[in-house]
């Protein structure tokens, strides 16, 4: 399949095209220490997203 | 319907008055990308919404932003409880106070009054839910916002943080909602008719 | 009004609680058939229904159905949420 652009082509660009899909979360069980996943916000360590920007110039 | 309960989600317990950094997370009371815009809007789409699954979970996530708000006006309201009349009028929260003293009113950072204006309940399933998705990734972005602004502030950060990472499970969320409606259309042209309004008129017409 | 550690540890490990099961609704909300998650979902909301009425008759009501009273309305008679502990 061509690659566009150098972008890596997957499964998902076999997929119907004019639409975006967000992949499928699936179950791997919970975070082990529920007070911590309460503090994150989730208890499912695949979605833990923090963030840690920070502005830089120059 | 609903029903109350007497706690908030997630604790809110701010000891430090600080009239800057209020002025700016109000905008995740009233603003347009803020809790109260949220709830309003999932809990408009809802009604219109064909499948019972996706009309369900606009209801769950539209509940859990109405206590998103509540956090929201609890940090506010504690930032600005204590303040002094001399704090108040240094800090620029006078042009605030002048009109609501230390009420919350819903509003944006910049002062634009909350309004219906800011979101959309467009009636069609596969709109809406990328309407979802967009106000997701703005909320988590306006909460990245604000966690720059409070640097030496960890009681403000704690539940910051937690309604920031609340933003992302729910683009996951509304992602797979996404999924589930277009598994129940046509892959071939997903967007011939819409769902809530088109198969019902079908039916009538024979 | 001060408040004991105890009572605020009871609510916090309710709150822990709740999330979680908030969080397995909605994964349900779109995973209707993972059953695995609907084993957790069971396990958790029993123990938090208990924690809520113990914590009911210990300290204040946390619902109306559970604000039984006599010579007191202990459902009006409870804390603020968002006073903070403070």
């Amino acid at each position: 399949m061509q690659d566009y652009f150098n972008y890596q082509s997957c499964q998902a660009d076999r997929w119907p095209i004019a639409m975006a899909y967000v992949p499928w979360q699936h179950f791997d069980g919970l975070c082990e220490d529920f007070e911590k996943g309460y503090e994150t916000g989730t208890i499912f360590p695949q979605l833990d997203k923090p963030f840690t920007g920070r502005r830089c110039t120059g | 319907m609903w029903n109350y309960e007497k706690r908030l989600q997630f604790p809110v317990n701010i000891h430090e008055p600080n009239a800057k950094l209020a002025q700016a997370i109000i905008s995740q009371f009233g603003g347009p990308d803020g809790e109260l815009a949220a709830s309003m809007r999932y809990l408009s789409q809802k009604f219109a919404t064909p499948y019972k699954e996706v009309a369900g979970l606009l209801n769950d996530i539209g509940t859990e932003e109405l206590a998103h708000l509540e956090m929201v006006g609890a940090i506010v309201y504690q930032l600005t409880k204590n303040l002094s009349q001399e704090e108040i009028e240094k800090s620029g929260f006078d042009k605030y106070y002048v009109d609501h003293t230390l009420g919350l009113w819903p509003q944006a950072a910049g002062g634009i009054p909350f309004n219906a204006c800011e979101f959309q309940s467009k009636g069609d399933i596969i709109t809406d839910l990328f309407e979802d998705m967009a106000a997701e990734q703005k909320a988590r972005t306006t909460y990245d916002n604000i966690l720059r602004l409070v640097k030496d502030c960890p009681d403000v950060c704690a539940p910051i943080k937690f309604l920031r990472q609340r933003e992302i499970v729910h683009f996951q969320r509304f992602g797979e909602a996404l999924r589930m409606t277009t598994e129940k259309l046509d892959s071939k042209n997903f967007y011939a008719f819409n769902p809530g309004f088109d198969c019902s008129q079908c039916q009538k017409n024979g | 009004m001060s408040r004991c550690s105890e009572e605020i540890r009871m609510l916090n490990d309710i709150g822990i609680l709740d999330f979680v099961l908030t969080e397995l609704t909605l994964f349900l909300d779109t995973h209707p058939q993972e059953q695995a998650a609907m084993e957790q979902f069971n396990h958790y909301a029993r123990i938090r229904d208990n924690m809520t009425r113990d914590f009911s008759k210990m300290y204040y009501p946390l619902t109306k159905d559970l604000a039984q009273s006599t010579t007191e309305w202990r459902w009006g008679g409870a804390p603020l949420p968002w006073e903070g502990d403070c």
